[in-house]
């Protein structure tokens, strides 16, 4: 079985130990293969001793700390990082990131100049080069919070615009987060990029094997044979839609 | 005492009327066809849905036939030329035109390979061959005529061959797809028809002026050039117009319009230009400025040739194009192999192979090499056989032959097995390949084709092409 989600690269591999080798120059080399950030988890978030994983901070304390991990920074990767606090922005800052091809973990600690931090639900949003990627919640004074991203299943059919038939064997990919077609084909398509995919039956439907999470854009790709691929970046799952999401998918010859 | 006007002189406002009232009419039938479908949504099995599709796409010929007539009274062109138009416009398309386009070039496949592709498949494939086929129609069955004696009867000729054309498009169409959605088919239908009438009639007025004011002999093949080059826009400005989508929610709803409203302003505008055009042409005849010769001797047979040899050429630039997006290909050399594996293809080399090549959106066939520490070739099918009883369901050897890769002998172990889910979810399918075993010293090279079972067919090529590039 093709695992596209977890092997590594013999590619990769080679550049990385290229890169430790020779920090310097190798390293830009090194990254010049790896073009699309990626973010590989949802946000969780740090206790106060750096703990990983809290569910929830307590009254008092001074400062939360989200996190998600990646797997590549190509050049030019820019995190904005923005905090809510019971619905309204209260915070951002913008990094830019060193280029790395290995996985890593982007964290960002925010302290409260009083020394305690405001109860309520705080909310954070991960924006790669201008594109949310990554968000997530959590309670500061509550007793448990929803760490856990709001996910939802999604299934769907493909079906011909024109005579409204099932298009059997349409293949239905969402990339990661932050991956756009444009950077999807840049790099020839390289399943590494794909987060999650489906092949329509002969009644044309389809189900993915990964939730998509709600509020987050994803870039979706459908090609068929002898049809136009249909590609579509910012595709958004918001609050108002049923779980699971039923996706309508027509494409033309 | 009346002035006497030249008939290739004379104006007939009745054709016009007729396309314009054609166009209209054409839309409230689809109009009212989308309505039916929307409200009733009536039930149609299988052999219904292809009739009624079949009926339909007869629909907008029949609409402009019958304004036609009922406009143009006052002399009526002969309705055997009008038909005949119409039904050497159906067989040409139907006989050549699709055949060529879909069979011989096979456009679908490659069009949306890539921006080039799709315009040099738009305008030098597509556009072209319907371009061609009125042409012919017109050029070869009814230019010398002496029925053909007035400037708008290149029009009417043209429009004629050209509704027969979408005919053949439309009834390819539904029949292709097994019947239609009454109220989507019908829009496409109408699309197809009036954008086919609109070039025909820009192809007519280009036929008309070569017969009646002998025109240089660029004059045609800029004619059929610039009506190829309009119908390929069509298509790219269709596509972006009335392109696929994502949506949240249940399939329904009334059908896209975009392209029926590109495909209906076409229309009206070209009508309108050849209109403005047609009668810039007669004043100037009736001042003496024109080159009028109704009686002219027909058979500029340079020109004819050109457009020939243009149309070839097209044709010719299409098959390059083709060829190119089928054959192209991407070098790899590493870890001592070198070769060249399709360049639809992306590399997802994991960690112990040579080089993985996948076509994610194509075959979803996989291209692997490795070298296997292991000299005995038995040893290394008992190992392959344990890799994949331990990851796939019922894996099976179903046949070993003798073959050569690289110019050394090699074992070809074709293989079955059935793939859980897999990589791209849904239900469990059948995977095929084969491996091809090849002792190299003490190690054995292992090339590998897998790929689903019913994509087998398209994937062998592309794999025998790679493994005859290998070389380590």
């Amino acid at each position: 079985m093709l695992r596209i989600l977890t092997r590594a690269t013999g590619v990769v591999a080679v550049l990385l130990a290229l890169a430790t080798a020779f920090p310097a120059h190798v390293t830009e080399a090194a990254v010049s293969v790896c073009r699309a950030f990626r973010a590989t988890s949802e946000v969780a978030w740090y206790s106060s001793d750096e703990e990983p994983n809290v569910d929830f901070y307590p009254s008092g304390v001074a400062g939360i700390q989200p996190y998600f991990e990646y797997s590549c920074a190509p050049r030019n990767t820019t995190i904005v990082t923005i905090f809510t606090l019971d619905g309204e922005e209260v915070f951002a800052d913008e990094e830019t990131l060193q280029p790395s091809s290995s996985s890593d973990i982007y964290t960002y600690p925010l302290t409260a100049k009083s020394g305690v931090m405001p109860d309520g639900e705080w909310g954070v949003t991960f924006l790669v080069n201008d594109v949310p990627v990554v968000s997530g919640q959590i309670t500061v004074g509550g007793e448990a919070t929803d760490t856990v991203a709001d996910v939802v299943e999604v299934t769907g059919t493909v079906t011909d615009k024109r005579t409204r038939k099932p298009i059997r064997g349409a293949l239905f990919v969402v990339l990661y987060p932050g991956v756009t077609i444009e950077q999807f084909a840049d790099e020839d398509f390289n399943e590494e990029l794909i987060y999650t995919s489906a092949v329509t039956d002969a009644r044309g439907r389809f189900a993915l094997e990964e939730p998509l999470e709600r509020n987050v854009e994803y870039s979706v790709l459908v090609a068929a044979k002898g049809y136009k691929p249909v590609a579509q970046d910012g595709f958004v799952i918001t609050d108002e839609d049923e779980d699971p999401v039923v996706l309508n998918v027509t494409m033309v010859k | 005492m009346t002035a006497h006007v030249p008939k290739a002189a004379q104006q007939r406002n009745s054709v016009w009327r007729s396309e314009l009232i054609a166009v209209v009419g054409l839309l409230v039938f689809v109009a009212a066809v989308v309505a039916i479908d929307a409200g009733l949504r009536p039930s149609l099995d299988a052999g219904a849905l292809q009739l009624v599709g079949l009926l339909l796409a007869l629909v907008p010929a029949a609409i402009w036939l019958f304004v036609f007539y009922q406009q143009d009274r006052l002399e009526p062109e002969p309705v055997g030329n009008v038909a005949r138009m119409f039904v050497i416009g159906l067989a040409l398309m139907g006989a050549i035109g699709i055949p060529l386009t879909d069979q011989v070039l096979r456009v679908q496949e490659w069009l949306y390979a890539s921006a080039a592709a799709t315009a040099l498949g738009s305008v030098a494939v597509i556009g072209a061959v319907q371009a061609f086929v009125v042409y012919a129609a017109v050029r070869y069955f009814i230019f010398d005529s002496p029925e053909f004696d007035e400037r708008t009867d290149g029009v009417v000729y043209g429009t004629a061959a050209a509704l027969g054309a979408a005919t053949a498009l439309n009834i390819q169409f539904i029949l292709a797809s097994g019947g239609a959605a009454l109220g989507p088919g019908e829009v496409f239908v109408a699309e197809v028809a009036l954008a086919q009438a609109a070039f025909g009639g820009l192809l007519g007025y280009f036929l008309g002026r070569a017969k009646l004011d002998r025109e240089p002999v660029w004059w045609l093949p800029a004619g059929f050039l610039l009506t190829a080059l309009l119908g390929g826009a069509f298509v790219l400005l269709r596509g972006q117009v009335d392109a696929g989508a994502v949506d949240v929610g249940a399939a329904g709803g009334l059908p896209a319009f975009g392209g029926l409203l590109l495909a209906g302003a076409l229309a009206v505008a070209v009508t309108g230009v050849v209109f403005a055009l047609v009668r810039r042409d007669i004043a100037r005849t009736l001042q003496g400025k024109g080159a009028a010769a109704a009686d002219a001797a027909v058979g500029d047979r340079s020109a004819n040739a050109i457009v020939v040899a243009l149309f070839a050429a097209l044709l010719l630039a299409g098959g390059l194009m083709w060829s190119s997006t089928a054959n192209a290909t991407t070098a790899f050399s590493r870890e001592g192999f070198a070769g060249a594996y399709p360049a639809a293809f992306s590399d997802a080399t994991r960690e112990g192979e040579a080089l993985r090549a996948v076509d994610t959106l194509g075959t979803e066939a996989s291209f692997v090499v490795r070298a296997l520490p292991v000299a005995d070739a038995k040893a290394v099918s008992t190992q392959l056989a344990g890799e994949r009883a331990r990851q796939f369901l019922g894996y099976k050897v179903t046949q070993t032959d003798e073959a050569s890769v690289a110019g050394r002998p090699a074992r070809a172990q074709h293989f079955v097995y059935v793939e859980e889910g897999g990589l791209l979810g849904g239900a469990p399918r059948v995977v095929q390949g084969v491996d091809y075993l090849i002792a190299d010293g003490g190690r054995t090279v292992v090339v590998t084709l897998t790929s689903p079972a019913d994509r087998m067919g398209d994937a062998e090529p592309l794999f025998d092409r790679f493994l005859a590039s290998l070389t380590f």
